[in-house]
């Protein structure tokens, strides 16, 4: 690391108001099968986009449990607890539905 | 002549900016190259929001051992763990410099432009880059090798920072958050801790700029804690408050998360549980491969050119080795310039291999003469991944 002179011309630039225009491209989960994707839709968008969910690996119901437990007591997710079984239920689906390339 | 528009936009038409990378996962293992929002181009997109944006490992390569070891920085991967706001105006941005302190503070940029700048090029790597390659699979995010990139950051240095407000006797650490918050009430905000020693040290910075300008957005305007030689989770972004702690830190992105086993490697057997655990701290030695992906056909020729970046750790990088028989036997790489501890450094090799299936090793030795381990690691987070990786492909 070297010292450096402080560069007006840096500064003005550094201090220039930034924005940026996010959007949602990963689009709504779909329903798979008889398992409809409401429940995930209405209780899993609120912190993410679903390709969070969807680019998971195979996971287990134990592991899906797990992580909808982690996301209610850790990250206070309001997830109603009459949903779960339909979160399980899809999310066990689409990991079932995980195959290789 | 072909304007620089006109050539970016044939570029971004071309089928080859626009081929589809298989991050080797396995299973939704096949993606798309996309230029999701305004400064990012040809990226990986684990996940729209907040984003997680991965470089593939192509954008790393160049035909010269001499061209810059920069990671350009609209392809430089993207983490957040929350959402952020996206409108910065650096003017009216305050660090709060508190807790045990003789002195607390607020601190504007222009405070912090007088303290004397410094620069250092260092590799960002998210602590679960190759996470999406462990067998067994772990959940989080999916990475394969391209949570990483190298750039040159500049700021003033954490330890001046905090000079201006006097640590007591007695402070202990230094916890930096920033302006990313959690979507409900309750949720742990991010914030991550480093001993004082470590915070007052030479390297630890506060940078402003990235690559020569200002720090985007993207990347934690209007400024960031830079802490070379150490995984990304403690380069906390669009840095507003730095606590000084007299007790360690107990919160929730210290204590439980960014754990890995207190083992060797940080490896445990899949499944066991009840293992002491620390926080993941200094990266270890890596390589990738840039110019051939895993599953490659080439055509054949006489002297095929092996070539990629390697990264000591948190030291130098000493040496790269390359086997074409899957480790049985090694040649040395010849290595670019050193561009400081931190830094990416650039290999390359010219292998003669007769036509068939080969599997590719690279090998990178530190300045400590630690080298990259021959069997993965595993453990339940994901981390630290670091294991020389196998590229097998067909010279045809």
């Amino acid at each position: 690391m070297r010292a450096l002179f402080i560069l007006p011309a840096l500064l003005l630039i550094a201090a220039a108001p930034q924005s940026l225009v996010l959007s949602d491209e990963d689009g709504a989960f779909e329903d798979i099968a008889r398992n409809s994707a409401d429940a995930m839709n209405a209780n899993c968008l609120a912190c993410h986009s679903s390709a969070m969910v969807t680019h998971q690996p195979a996971l287990t119901p134990m592991q899906w449990r797990e992580t909808i437990t982690k996301m209610k007591t850790v990250y206070k997710a309001p997830i109603e607890a009459a949903d779960e079984p339909a979160l399980i239920a899809w999310l066990t689906a689409h990991s079932a539905r995980q195959k290789p390339d | 002549m072909i304007s620089r528009r006109h050539l970016l936009s044939v570029l971004a038409a071309s089928p080859a900016a626009a081929a589809p990378v298989d991050l080797g996962l396995g299973i939704a293992s096949t993606r798309p190259l996309a230029d999701p929002f305004e400064g990012k181009r040809a990226m990986i997109v684990q996940r729209s929001l907040p984003p997680l944006l991965e470089t593939p490992l192509a954008a790393f390569d160049a035909d010269s051992l001499a061209a810059s070891t920069l990671t350009p920085t609209e392809r430089f991967f993207v983490r957040w763990h929350y959402p952020f706001p996206t409108d910065i105006d650096p003017s009216a941005h305050r660090i709060s410099v508190s807790g045990h302190v003789a002195k607390p503070l607020s601190l504007s940029l222009e405070d912090l432009a007088r303290l004397p700048q410094t620069e250092v090029i260092a590799i960002n790597q998210c602590a679960g880059n190759g996470r999406g390659l462990f067998a067994p699979r772990v959940p989080g995010a999916q990475w394969a090798n391209g949570a990483m990139g190298n750039a040159r950051w500049r700021g003033p240095r954490l330890r001046d920072v905090l000079a201006l407000a006097n640590p007591n006797t007695g402070a202990l650490a230094v916890r930096a958050s920033g302006l990313d918050a959690p979507p409900f009430e309750g949720a742990p905000a991010f914030a991550k801790s480093l001993a004082l020693d470590h915070a007052m040290d030479d390297e630890v910075m506060l940078a402003t700029h990235m690559n020569d300008v200002a720090l985007p957005l993207i990347h934690g305007a209007p400024i960031r804690l830079v802490v070379p030689g150490w995984y990304s989770t403690y380069w906390v972004k669009m840095l507003d408050k730095l606590e000084i702690l007299a007790t360690p830190d107990d919160g929730y992105w210290m204590a439980k998360a960014y754990r890995a086993p207190a083992t060797p490697h940080a490896s445990v057997i899949p499944g066991a549980s009840g293992f002491a655990t620390r926080p993941v701290t200094a990266m270890v030695p890596r390589s990738v491969i840039t110019n051939l992906a895993p599953g490659a056909r080439q055509p054949w020729t006489q002297r095929l050119p092996v070539r990629g970046v390697a990264m000591g750790g948190d030291t130098h990088v000493a040496a790269v080795h390359i086997s074409a028989d899957d480790g049985r036997s090694w040649q040395p790489a010849t290595l670019g310039p050193d561009h400081g501890r931190h830094s990416f450094r650039r290999f390359e090799a010219a292998l003669e291999l007769p036509r068939g299936a080969h599997v590719l090793r690279t090998r990178a030795t530190n300045s400590r003469g630690e080298s990259q381990a021959m069997e993965a690691n595993w453990n339940p987070g994901g981390f630290y991944r670091g294991v020389s990786e196998a590229v097998p492909m067909e010279l045809v």
